[in-house]
């Protein structure tokens, strides 16, 4: 899957091909974590494009009696397809991003004036929507477009018709995007109240009047994830071992799920130790990494993708290099993984990790894949806008994201002049 | 800045053209290449041979730039990787006063970077950043291989 934005929020230009782990890297404020919604964003509306589109296929004619067959029933198919996953790209960008796709767009950059564009493509097909106003349209005549292609003819059944559409369709494209917010621990440890919270203005029928409406789709999905986690309920991935791993190298502990007479609790066991603790009473940092380990036993679904806004958050240096392993194993095991991060370290662990795995592997074996992105300002102008650059992976010479050195040279420095100006040496 | 220190140091410590060399200097199969035309005093080598009195545990180098401007000092350490830091160090330590006493201005004006130049490519991109102190001054130690920092 790719996905281009251009003039959307703070990026003026980020094209990326989403690999096994995508890896996004930049200063506060560049637009990693829009860049990372929009493609969430793309997902979930793809997800119910691809319904649509089998929907209208069910009116598919192989004996081609009825007037709709063939060539026309592809064309229908298309459009049914393309109508649907602009109609809920708008419902989704308004969800996740900004109700108001008119802030969400930049009409205007630098002085200059800009067309907000959101381009999403697989092998199969490529299409380009355009932010007018409070509006978002799919552009047909733009350069970019490219409709999928297929063709029905009279003799196909209908099972051999779905598979076709869904290869054409679906290829390269996730089934579904499974989102972790920044803040995770946040949501964790205040879950419980703000479900009671819910339940209560519900049925004080005051719902209305509550701001739970105005939680962006992001943490709102996160939320409903957490709260349709069942103890009973399994994961159609076999992600039992890596779940294992993230909590014996990185809580030191068991995560667990309980339910009672419909109360359902998550808690946490340190290693050896007997007592339970409920995540709100417990480090942050359980409460930020649990929620994985919760998705990997009760959620993953094959063909997910995962999008994790600062894995690294509430972490320790010393939890950081495991959680680099961690993100790994997801993305080679489990799901494609989208990861937003500010940590040097954790981007230096995953390099490490990428030299190890390829060194691992036998002799002509494909390296792990793994794309790295760095988001920047316009060095004069910021109005201009950030673009984004992708940095150089070598699978047997590792990375390096040269701006997070500058800034630690940096502090580095002032260190040695502070003690030297304070102890009199020049 | 430099040409001065340049001469002082051909004044003070040696002025043979064998103990001097230009942008690059190897030792024991590890090349630091200082990327321009750096003048670089051997101080190990001038300190193994050429000088009476024997200094052991120097650091190998010392570089300056043949340019008024720059105020660069780099005294050059190399060993084939990054986790052989603590014994750089131990040479860059004893270096420091050395060099000190033999520039008539001492340090005064001049901008002193520790270098530890290596042959391999360390696994992890966490770039080394070390403090060797000397006298109440703290100094920087930075690691390089290709001529770039690691």
């Amino acid at each position: 899957m790719r996905v281009h934005l251009h003039n959307i929020g703070p990026i003026r230009d980020a094209d990326i091909m989403l690999t096994p782990l995508t890896v996004l890297v930049g200063p506060n404020g560049t637009g990693k974590t829009t860049f990372t919604t929009v493609a969430y964003a793309a997902m979930q509306a793809h997800r119910v494009a691809m319904v649509d589109a089998l929907e209208q296929l069910e009116g598919f004619d192989p004996g081609g009696t009825r007037r709709k067959r063939g060539p026309a029933m592809a064309r229908d198919v298309i459009d049914q397809w393309e109508e649907s996953f602009a109609e809920r790209l708008e419902f989704q960008l308004r969800r996740c991003c900004n109700p108001d796709l008119e802030k969400l767009g930049r009409a205007k950059r630098g002085g200059q004036n800009a067309a907000p564009r959101i381009e999403i493509a697989t092998d199969q097909w490529s299409l380009v929507f355009r932010l007018e106003g409070n509006e978002l349209y799919l552009e047909t005549d733009h350069r970019c477009y490219r409709p999928p292609r297929f063709e029905l003819s009279r003799g196909t059944s209908l099972p051999t018709a779905r598979a076709q559409v869904r290869k054409v369709l679906a290829l390269s494209m996730p089934k579904r995007g499974v989102y972790f917010p920044a803040g995770r621990s946040a949501l964790v440890q205040t879950h419980s109240a703000m479900t009671a919270l819910m339940a209560g203005a519900i049925s004080g029928g005051y719902f209305e009047n509550a701001t739970i409406g105005e939680i962006p789709g992001t943490v709102a999905d996160f939320m409903q994830m957490m709260a349709r986690i069942k103890a009973n309920r399994r994961s159609r991935v076999r992600a039992g071992k890596l779940a294992k791993r993230i909590e014996s190298e990185l809580l030191h502990g068991d995560v667990r799920l309980h339910e009672r007479g419909g109360q359902k609790s998550f808690r946490f066991r340190p290693e050896g130790q007997k007592g339970e603790w409920a995540l709100e009473n417990i480090a942050t940092s359980i409460g930020e990494v649990s929620p994985l380990v919760l998705y990997l036993r009760h959620w993953a679904w094959p063909r997910d993708a995962i999008l994790i806004d600062e894995p690294e958050s509430h972490l320790h240096p010393e939890a950081q290099a495991p959680l680099a392993g961690a993100l790994m194993d997801l993305s080679e095991t489990i799901s494609p993984t989208l990861v937003a991060t500010h940590s040097e370290l954790l981007v230096s662990a995953l390099s490490a990790e990428l030299l190890d795995r390829t060194r691992a592997r036998k002799k002509g074996a494909v390296p792990p894949k793994l794309s790295v992105h760095e988001f920047k300002f316009h060095d004069e102008d910021r109005s201009y806008g950030v673009d984004v650059a992708e940095i150089e992976v070598e699978p047997t010479r590792g990375f390096q994201v040269r701006r997070f050195a500058e800034v630690a040279d940096e502090v580095f420095e002032s260190g040695i002049d502070a003690y030297n100006r304070l102890h009199g040496s020049d | 800045m430099a040409k001065r220190t340049e001469a002082e140091l051909r004044a003070n410590v040696c002025d043979e053209n064998s103990c001097w060399t230009e942008g690059t200097i190897a030792d024991s199969g590890v090349t630091a290449n200082l990327k321009g035309s750096w003048h670089i005093l051997t101080l190990d080598r001038h300190f193994q041979g050429c000088d009476a009195q024997r200094l052991g545990n120097i650091a190998d180098g010392v570089a300056v730039y043949p340019n008024e401007n720059n105020k660069r000092l780099r005294v050059l350490e190399l060993k084939p990787k990054v986790d052989d830091y603590p014994d750089a160090a131990k040479k860059l330590h004893k270096t420091i006063p050395l060099l000190r006493k033999r520039l008539p201005h001492g340090f005064r004006g001049l901008r002193v970077d520790l270098e530890l130049h290596v042959k391999e490519m360390p696994v992890l991109t966490t770039k080394l950043r070390k403090v060797i102190e000397n006298e109440d001054v703290q100094y920087g130690v930075r690691a390089y291989c290709d001529g770039e920092q690691v």
